[in-house]
Formats: structure tokens, C-alpha cells, sequence
């Protein structure tokens, strides 16, 4: 925990200098995790914001603050879930169109200022972000989870509330799917 | 090419975790969320005094509706029988057969 339950308490009474050391704390490590989720860095902030809101409006359901973690998670997982949705009904395909960043970054390698580094580091988000097109946003999220977030699967149980193996199951059948889809890519480079 | 295919995704994956690297946020990230939690704040008392409103419109309604239900009536039928009503009625309806109208009277 980065906060103590006394906080989450004092939060919990509608103390908003409470909740924004909550927010304060927790800032970094959850939109890090948005991040990686939805992978478009330009629009992290504005999911993060919609996090700590639904935080804010919901605490008081919160009955322990041994569980205030997982139920954080969870509403990070519903967040991303939401984006990713909405993005796939405005017919945005992840890869289709270029992100903020990448038309910045597009116009700054024609301008020759970006290094060979940065251009790699793109190129991979883009590879892993279409690789996960292969399952849906559920499955993705819980892969990423698990897999690049390194949740274990008791944690994982908590975030949603389902029972391990069924969350083995439907890790195992995600990541075959995402495997099978890089196995199919590679076989298409070479 | 299974096990190799998972090694490598697996390399794939821990290398696109260090590509993000640490997340900043922005200075503006507090002062935008608090912004948006008093907005909702806002439409969410707004709902609630149109809520507490329609509800009061509505009891005063029914207060009334009530009132007007258990207020004395005026005595129409008074005394007289059902019948006597009737004689009386069709008394006056036969009588307004016989009264020349308007349109007769100019004539």
C-alpha cells in the first residue's frame, strides 16, 4: 500500500486534502498502467482523470481499505475498458490512424531530430499494440495485466472478482491467440 | 517453433514494458480532475434539486387532489327521489322544445 488506511478513511469522510494525497500517491504507478493498456500516451491523462473520478464518487461503497488496491485496479481495468471500447466504435482502428505522439514523432523524424532509439521504442508499441488486436479489450487488458504489469494471479482474482482457474483458462486461450498472431506475423517477415 | 514463438513474445512483451518507461503527469492533471469532479458535482445537485422539486410538486398535487376529494359536495339530489329528478328534467326539456329559437324569432 503507498498510503495508509487512515487516509482512506479521512478520504472516505469527504475529505478532498485526504483523497488528493490518495490521488497524489497512487498518480504515477496507475497512469503508468493506462498507459501500457491503451497504448495512445496522448490520451493517458484524460482516462487517468476519469479513474480518480469515478474514485471519488464511489469510495463511500468501499467497504474495507484493505481492499482499496484491487478495487482501484478494477476501476483502472473499467477505464481502459471504456476507452478501448469507444475507440472501437468511433471505427479507430489502433493502428490505422496515427496518434498525437506518432504524427509528433513523424514530423520530427522528417525534421531529422529524433534518434534511431526512440524511433525502435515506437515501432514496438505498435507491433505489440496490433498483436493484442487479436483478442478483445477484456482479454487484452487481462493479458497486459498480467503479462507487462506482472499482477499474480491471486491479484488478478481480486481486481475481478473471478475465480483463478477460470482466469488461467482465459489468460491461456488470450495469450495463444496473441502467440499465434506474432507466429503468423514473423512467418510474414521472413 | 512453439516454445521458441513463446520465449520470444515473452521478450517482446518485457521490452515493450521498458519502452514507456515512467509516466509523468502533466501540472495540469490535478487542477483538470478536480474541474471535472466539481462539474459533476454540480449536475449531480442540479438532478437532485429538480428531483426534490418534482417531489414536492407532486405531494402538494396529492394534498390538494385530497382535499378536493373529501370537501362537501353540493347537495344536487337533495331531498327529492330519483324519479322526481327525472319528472322534473324531462318537465323542463319538454318546455324548451316549444321555445322559438333566434332564427325563428326574426322570422
Amino acid at each position: 500500500m503507498l498510503v495508509d488506511f487512515e487516509l482512506i478513511k479521512r478520504a472516505q469522510g469527504g475529505n478532498d486534502a485526504a483523497f488528493n494525497e490518495v490521488v497524489t500517491a497512487y498518480r504515477k504507478r496507475i497512469l503508468g498502467t493506462i498507459s501500457r493498456l491503451i497504448g495512445r500516451p496522448e490520451d493517458v491523462e484524460d482516462v487517468g482523470q476519469e479513474v480518480f473520478l469515478r474514485l471519488y464518487f464511489s469510495l463511500d461503497q468501499l467497504r474495507t481499505p484493505e481492499v482499496f488496491e484491487p478495487w482501484l485496479y478494477r476501476l483502472t481495468v473499467n477505464a481502459a475498458y471504456d476507452y478501448l471500447r469507444k475507440q472501437k466504435r468511433r471505427g479507430e482502428s489502433r493502428m490505422a490512424d496515427l496518434s498525437e505522439q506518432q504524427v509528433i514523432m513523424a514530423d520530427a523524424v522528417a525534421g531529422g531530430e529524433v534518434d534511431l532509439e526512440q524511433r525502435r521504442r515506437l515501432q514496438l508499441r505498435e507491433q505489440v499494440q496490433e498483436l493484442l488486436g487479436a483478442v478483445s479489450e477484456e482479454d487484452r487488458v487481462l493479458l497486459l495485466l498480467k503479462e507487462v504489469e506482472g499482477l499474480s494471479l491471486k491479484e488478478l482474482e481480486k481486481v475481478y472478482s473471478v475465480n483463478e482457474n477460470a482466469l488461467k483458462v482465459r489468460l491461456f486461450r488470450a495469450r495463444q491467440r496473441v502467440i499465434k498472431a506474432f507466429e503468423t506475423r514473423e512467418e510474414g517477415n521472413q | 517453433m512453439g516454445n521458441q514463438s513463446e520465449e520470444r513474445f515473452d521478450k517482446l512483451l518485457a521490452e515493450y514494458k521498458m519502452s514507456f518507461g515512467e509516466y509523468e503527469a502533466s501540472a495540469n492533471f490535478s487542477p483538470t480532475m478536480w474541474q471535472k469532479i466539481e462539474a459533476r458535482k454540480a449536475m449531480t445537485f442540479g438532478f437532485e434539486r429538480l428531483a426534490q422539486r418534482f417531489v414536492t410538486a407532486a405531494l402538494a398535487l396529492c394534498l390538494l387532489m385530497g382535499l378536493f376529494l373529501i370537501s362537501p359536495l353540493p347537495h344536487t339530489s337533495s331531498l327529492a327521489s330519483y324519479v322526481e329528478v327525472l319528472a322534473d328534467e324531462h318537465e323542463f326539456m319538454a318546455y324548451s322544445d316549444v321555445t322559438p329559437t333566434d332564427g325563428m324569432a326574426q322570422k
